[in-house]
């Protein structure tokens, strides 16, 4: 009984893949099939009930939770000014908050750079060589940010390799205090969002049809002119969303900037766990994760805006 | 770009130099851990003066990297099961499904890839405690399980998008009912997406620090944790091996979605 019910459903599989090859079905298309033809199963009646499970989960465990962060984040002592008022008037809020949209800038800027001739090398590689290439690109992402950032403050030490290499070159002022600069952050966040951004510029790459680059030529573009008016435009969308991906990334980085830098290289979500876990000030902490939070919504709409026009622009 | 012109000698020697001068840049870090592991020295010296196991014999009798390492082993097991549940749910509906407000939806199940973890944390602290949840482990497999399932989510969801439903039809023209349509063509069809998202879910969670800073006891303390409390106070070598293992691990996860890529599965992020 039950060998026979896989033999009927490898039997169905089989056909099913045998009956949807172009040769079987060229002749009928353009005609109107006598026979009944089944809707592909619907999910018609079973949708509500299928989505119900993540949209309860996320309501109660992402949706809810942020609004609880807005929400804390406007209580305050009745005699003292509100939060936001603080964060906009007092202490070092306002400076940490442009420091990190600063740091995200260049790190964003840093990351396409390297990204995109790597990302271009990537795109040529056929093969095992592609393979090992995204291998490359995989391992570090994989490979746990804490250990990445160690791995920073191993080589950053002040008698650590980097500062060796310096000594060795008779680097005026070596070994240089490297540790809890402004540098070492960026550097160690570029090696960690470098991944992210090297991904989708890769993916609208490989997706471009050489054939669009060969009507350039043939229609007598130099070389150049083929590349910076055919294939970078077509890259534009990957490399937007690398960019937004890494900058948003950016601007809620914790781990790196905690461990990588000094007390004057502190960005917004660090300071947001010194005032929940060390001050125990936690509509404070709420207050400052709704800025970074609106900051990160904003950044995200205005992208969607541009590019949504972008594209209405090309079609 | 299959079909790439070949370039001029210059311009692919510049570009083999960059590319290989990025690459170092990105594996130098990592192979320097990898080195100071191996040190006999209890201090960081670089290059160490010779090669010695000690560290990688003593981890065994350290109770706390043991626990750690199955706590974090016992969290991201259950968030890459909980994540494909919902992740695959969500896609089948955000591609297959007839609800009102369906790219809503989808918006809404990829968002916690967008949204800053320290915030999420911030809201996710007191959600929990109020769930009197504050402090087990279901907490922080939960929290994880939020910032997993887009993984999976996103993967399924090409995968869905990736052949046409025309595979079903024809094997329900064959009798198939819809539940065998879906099991036997449908499944079969996303599972090189489903396991590519699993294992991001899985190195989400693994990887993950700013939900378990708020969420952790020393009971349920994963391995990020404890070498983050280890990094506070010394960079001493025994977190070098503890690093080493963790790097080695990695390498072993990525040759999964590698390797289901040759089966049409896609890498989160490497849209093509």
């Amino acid at each position: 009984m039950g060998r026979e019910r896989a033999r009927r459903r490898r039997g169905v599989q089989h056909l099913a893949a045998l009956l949807t090859t172009d040769a079987v079905l060229a002749p009928v298309q353009g005609t109107t099939l006598p026979t009944w033809t089944p809707r592909p199963w619907s999910l018609r009646p079973a949708s509500y009930r299928l989505a119900a499970a993540p949209f309860l989960f996320l309501a109660a465990l992402f949706v809810l939770p942020l609004l609880r962060v807005v929400v804390q984040g406007f209580q305050h002592a009745p005699a003292a000014p509100d939060n936001f008022t603080r964060i906009a008037t007092s202490g070092p809020y306002m400076a940490v908050l442009l420091g990190t949209v600063q740091t995200a800038c260049v790190v964003t800027v840093v990351c396409l750079l390297l990204a995109y001739p790597l990302a271009y090398a990537g795109a040529r590689l056929q093969g095992r060589w592609h393979t090992l290439f995204m291998g490359a690109i995989l391992v570090p992402l994989f490979t746990s940010v804490v250990v990445r950032s160690y791995a920073w403050m191993v080589l950053f030490q002040r008698n650590g390799p980097f500062n060796q290499a310096l000594v060795w070159l008779d680097w005026p002022g070596a070994p240089v205090r490297l540790l809890q600069t402004p540098f070492a952050v960026d550097v160690g966040m570029v090696h960690i969002l470098l991944p992210f951004m090297v991904l989708p510029i890769l993916g609208a790459m490989r997706a471009i049809d050489p054939s669009m680059l060969q009507a350039g030529e043939l229609l007598g573009a130099p070389p150049w002119r083929v590349f910076t008016r055919i294939f970078v435009p077509l890259t534009l969308p990957g490399a937007s969303a690398g960019v937004i991906l890494v900058f948003i990334s950016a601007l809620g980085f914790f781990i790196t900037p905690a461990l990588l830098g000094g007390a004057r290289s502190t960005t917004i979500a660090v300071l947001i766990e010194q005032q929940a876990v060390d001050l125990l000030n936690w509509p404070m902490a709420s207050a400052l994760a709704t800025v970074l939070l609106v900051l990160s919504v904003m950044v995200y709409l205005g992208y969607n805006h541009l590019t949504r026009r972008f594209n209405d622009v090309r079609t | 770009m299959n079909a790439a012109r070949p370039l001029p000698l210059s311009a692919r020697l510049v570009l083999i130099a960059m590319t290989a001068l990025v690459i170092l840049f990105l594996f130098l870090p990592l192979l320097i851990v990898v080195i100071l592991s191996f040190s006999p020295l209890s201090y960081l010296s670089f290059p160490p003066p010779g090669v010695s196991m000690r560290w990688y014999e003593s981890l065994p009798d350290s109770p706390e990297w043991l626990h750690a390492l199955w706590s974090s082993i016992k969290v991201a097991v259950p968030v890459a099961a909980l994540s494909v549940v919902l992740g695959v749910a969500a896609a089948l509906v955000a591609v297959r499904g007839r609800i009102a407000g369906r790219p809503a939806f989808a918006a809404l199940v990829a968002a916690p890839m967008m949204v800053p973890h320290i915030v999420l944390a911030i809201g996710m602290y007191p959600t929990m405690v109020d769930a009197r949840l504050s402090g087990t482990f279901a907490a922080i497999v939960l929290a994880h399980t939020v910032i997993a399932m887009p993984f999976v989510f996103i993967t399924v969801r090409a995968s869905l998008q990736g052949y046409s439903p025309t595979l079903e039809q024809a094997a329900m023209t064959m009798g198939a009912n819809g539940w065998v349509a879906f099991r036997r063509v449908t499944l079969p069809m996303v599972l090189p997406g489903v396991l590519t998202g699993a294992v991001f879910a899985f190195t989400a969670s693994f990887d993950e620090l700013m939900l378990s800073l708020f969420l952790t006891t020393p009971e349920t303390n994963t391995l990020p944790r404890v070498i983050w409390a280890h990094l506070a106070f010394q960079l001493s070598p025994d977190i070098a091996a503890v690093a080493t293992l963790v790097l080695a691990l990695s390498c072993l996860l990525v040759a999964i979605p590698l390797v289901l890529r040759r089966q049409g599965a896609v890498i989160p992020g490497l849209a093509e």
